[in-house]
C-alpha cells in the first residue's frame, strides 16, 4: 500500500536487523521454555552463597563464626543478593518493557516490539525464578523471611525521576535505567553462575538468569540506539544523562538490604559486623562496554562525564 | 492505604486454599513452557483473517456493498484490532495490576502465595503479549497491511477514569475492577474466535493458547478479589463496589475511534454512517452481552448487598 496517506512498511533498519537474529532464535534459548532448575536437589552442607560475594569487609569476618552462624550468613546472603535481581526486575526492567512495548507500536517498529515482549516474558519469568529460588531456600533451612528495604539502585532511579517529573522523562529514566542494568547485571550474576562448591540451587537458577540476561545486552543496547535514534536534540542530553548517571546506580552496595541480612542471620556479634559493613569501599564498576555504546551514538565528552562520576565514585548525587 | 483488621470469613480462607492449589500447579500449565513454535502451520492466505459473525457491522448496507478485496483487507484490520485490545488488555491493565501486587500495594495479597500466584500471572501475561506481537506482525507482513490503530476504547476509558482519581489507593483498586471484569470477560472473547472453523489455522491455535491460560485466570483473579475485599477497609471497600460495574460497559463498548482510523487507512470511502450506526445500535444493547460473571462475583464478595454496590450496578442497567 503506497498511496497518499497510508503507512507504508519501510525496509529494515541495521539496528532491526540484528535485533531480528535474537528475536528468531527466542523459542529455543529462553529459560522459562525449560524445565528443571527449581527442583534440583538441595544438599544442606553447602553454602548458599560465595563468601567473597559478600561486602568485602563482611567476607573477611566469615571464618570467625561458627559453622551454623557462618551457613546462615550465607543463606541471607544468597536471598539478599537475589533481593537485587528481584526488585530491578520489577521496578525497572519490567516497567522499561511496558514503556518500550508502547513506543515501538506507535513508532511501528515491529522488531523492536517482538524483542522487548520476548524480553518481558523473560524478566517476568526470572520474577518468578528467583522469588521461587529464595522461598525453596527458606524452607530448605528452616528460616524465617527477611524483610528488605527496597534496593538502592531502585530508589536512586526514583529520586532522579521524582527530580524530572515530567512523563516523558519518567519514562526515558526508566527505559535509560533498564539499558544500564542489562550490561551491568551480566557482571553481577557471572561468578555465581559458575561457581563450585555452592548449592546447586544458587548455582543453577542463577546459570539460568544469566543465560536470559547475556542475550538481553545485546538486545537492549540494540534498543537503546533506537531510541536514542528516535530522539529530539534535548532528549538526548537528558537520555545521555540518565545512562551516565544509571552507571552509578545499579552497582551500588545496597548496604541497607545487607543490614538486613546480618540481622536476619542473628550471628554473634552481628551489630558490629553490620559497623563493618558499611565501612566497605565503594565497588569497581567496569564502565567500557557502556561508554562504547555512548561513543557508538555519537555522544561527545565520555571521558569527561566519566571522569566526573569517577571523581565522585558511586556517592554521585543523582 | 488505611488498613483496618477485617475478620477473615470462611470464604476467604477457601480462596487461599484455591490460589495455593493454582499457583502449584502453574508450572505444568503454563501454555508459555508448553506451546512450542509449529512449522506444520503457515499462513493460509486464503482463509479470512477474522470472522464476519463478528463484526459489528455485518448487517449494514454500505458493508454488504464492499468488494471481495476491500472486505478481505477489513477481515484483516479487524483481526489487528482485535490483538490491539488484546494488548492493551494484557500489558496495559493486567500487568500493571500484577505490578501493584507484586509492590505490595494490594490490600490482603502481601502473603507467600498471591505473591506466586501474582508472579505467575505475570509471566503469563507478558507471553500472551508475544503471542499477540507475533501474531499482529505477521499478519500486517503475510497481509501488506501496514495500519496503525490507536489506543483501545477500554483502555482509553481505564485511563481517564484512573486520571480522575488522587490516591494511589484510588487507582491500585480502580485498576483492581479493571482487571477482575478484564478477566472475567476475556475468556469468552477468545473462545469467538477459537472456535471459529473458517478462520486462519494460525490464529485460531494462537488464540487458543492464550484462552486456556485465561481460563485459569478467570478462576485466580475470582479468588484474588475475593481475598483483597476482605482485606479492605470499609471505605475501601465502598469504593472497590461502586467501581467495580463501570469496566463492564468499557469492555463491551463498540470502538469508533479504531474502526474510523481502519476505514480512513484502508481507504474506502463513505463508512462514516456504517461506523456510526453500529455504535450507537450497540451501546443500546448492553443486554446482549453476557455479564453475568461479573454480576456473579459481586453477589459472592457481598458487592451487591452494600447500598453503594447496588446502585452502581443499576446505574450501569447491570441488575433490575
Amino acid at each position: 500500500m503506497t498511496s497518499t496517506g497510508a503507512p507504508t512498511v519501510s525496509p529494515p533498519s541495521p539496528t532491526s536487523a540484528m535485533l531480528q537474529k535474537f528475536t528468531s532464535s527466542w523459542e529455543r534459548r529462553a529459560q522459562v521454555k525449560r524445565s528443571g532448575v527449581l527442583d534440583v536437589p538441595f544438599q544442606p552442607a553447602l553454602p548458599d552463597f560465595l563468601p567473597h560475594l559478600l561486602p568485602p569487609t563482611l567476607a573477611s569476618e566469615l571464618d570467625a563464626l561458627a559453622p551454623a552462624e557462618r551457613s546462615r550468613l550465607l543463606s541471607y546472603g544468597w536471598m539478599a543478593f537475589n533481593q537485587k535481581a528481584i526488585d530491578v526486575e520489577h521496578h525497572v526492567l519490567v516497567p522499561a518493557c511496558l514503556r518500550l512495548l508502547e513506543q515501538a507500536t506507535e513508532a511501528g517498529e515491529q522488531v523492536a516490539v517482538e524483542a522487548v515482549s520476548q524480553a518481558m516474558v523473560d524478566e517476568a519469568y526470572h520474577i518468578y525464578l528467583v522469588r521461587q529460588a529464595n522461598q525453596r531456600t527458606l524452607e530448605e533451612r528452616g528460616l524465617s523471611a527477611p524483610d528488605f528495604p527496597l534496593s538502592r539502585t531502585v530508589e536512586r532511579m526514583r529520586e532522579h525521576q521524582a527530580r524530572h517529573p515530567a512523563a516523558r522523562q519518567r519514562d526515558l529514566t526508566v527505559i535509560g535505567a533498564a539499558i544500564v542494568t542489562e550490561v551491568f547485571i551480566k557482571g553481577y550474576l557471572g561468578e555465581l553462575s559458575q561457581a563450585e562448591g555452592v548449592q546447586p540451587l544458587s548455582v543453577l537458577t542463577t546459570r539460568a538468569h544469566l543465560a536470559d540476561e547475556a542475550v538481553h545486552s545485546s538486545v537492549f543496547l540494540l534498543l537503546a540506539e533506537q531510541v536514542y535514534g528516535g530522539l529530539p536534540e534535548h532528549e538526548r542530553d537528558f537520555f545521555t544523562e540518565v545512562l551516565i548517571r544509571a552507571m552509578s546506580w545499579f552497582p551500588d552496595p545496597e548496604l541497607a538490604v545487607w543490614e538486613v541480612a546480618i540481622r536476619a542471620a542473628a550471628v554473634e556479634g552481628g551489630e558490629r559486623l553490620i559497623q563493618r559493613c558499611w565501612q566497605c569501599p565503594p565497588p569497581e564498576v567496569d564502565y567500557a562496554e557502556l561508554s562504547a555504546f555512548l561513543r557508538r551514538v555519537g555522544v561527545g565528552d565520555v571521558e569527561r562525564h566519566l571522569a566526573r562520576l569517577h571523581a565522585a565514585e558511586v556517592n554521585l548525587p543523582s | 492505604m488505611q488498613r483496618e483488621v477485617t475478620p477473615v470469613r470462611a470464604s476467604c480462607d477457601a480462596s487461599r486454599a484455591v490460589l495455593q492449589k493454582m499457583a502449584r500447579s502453574w508450572y505444568g500449565r503454563a501454555q508459555v513452557r508448553r506451546v512450542q513454535d509449529s512449522d506444520e502451520l503457515s499462513f493460509d492466505l486464503a482463509r479470512p483473517d477474522f470472522a464476519v459473525d463478528l463484526l459489528p457491522f455485518k448487517d449494514h448496507p454500505r458493508f454488504q456493498q464492499l468488494d471481495e478485496r476491500d472486505l478481505q483487507r477489513v477481515l484483516s484490520s479487524a483481526w489487528l484490532a482485535y490483538n490491539s485490545k488484546t494488548l492493551d488488555i494484557e500489558s496495559g491493565i493486567v500487568s500493571p495490576f500484577c505490578q501493584d501486587v507484586l509492590a505490595g500495594r494490594v490490600p490482603g495479597l502481601r502473603d507467600e502465595v498471591s505473591q506466586q500466584t501474582v508472579s505467575e500471572t505475570l509471566v503469563d501475561e507478558s507471553f500472551h503479549v508475544l503471542l499477540t506481537v507475533n501474531a499482529t506482525n505477521l499478519t500486517r507482513r503475510m497481509r501488506e497491511l501496514p495500519i496503525l490503530l490507536p489506543p483501545s476504547l477500554l483502555l482509553r476509558l481505564t485511563e481517564r477514569c484512573l486520571a480522575e482519581f488522587a490516591e494511589e489507593w484510588q487507582r491500585t483498586l480502580a485498576r483492581l475492577a479493571v482487571a477482575v471484569v478484564s478477566e472475567v470477560f476475556i475468556s469468552d472473547y477468545l473462545l469467538l474466535l477459537s472456535n471459529s472453523d473458517v478462520l486462519q489455522p494460525l490464529h485460531r491455535v494462537a488464540v487458543e493458547a492464550h484462552r486456556r491460560d485465561e481460563a485459569a485466570h478467570g478462576v485466580v483473579f475470582r479468588h484474588l478479589a475475593k481475598v483483597v475485599f476482605e482485606a479492605l477497609s470499609p471505605r475501601e471497600q465502598e469504593f472497590f463496589a461502586a467501581m467495580l460495574p463501570k469496566p463492564v460497559r468499557w469492555f463491551a463498548a463498540q470502538d469508533r475511534d479504531i474502526w474510523m482510523a481502519i476505514f480512513r487507512q484502508l481507504e474506502i470511502p463513505n463508512t462514516h454512517e456504517l461506523v456510526n450506526d453500529c455504535v450507537v445500535r450497540h451501546d443500546r444493547e448492553i443486554s446482549a452481552i453476557d455479564y453475568s460473571g461479573v454480576v456473579e462475583l459481586a453477589r459472592e464478595l457481598g458487592v451487591t448487598e452494600m447500598s453503594v454496590g447496588m446502585d452502581a450496578f443499576q446505574t450501569e442497567g447491570l441488575v433490575a
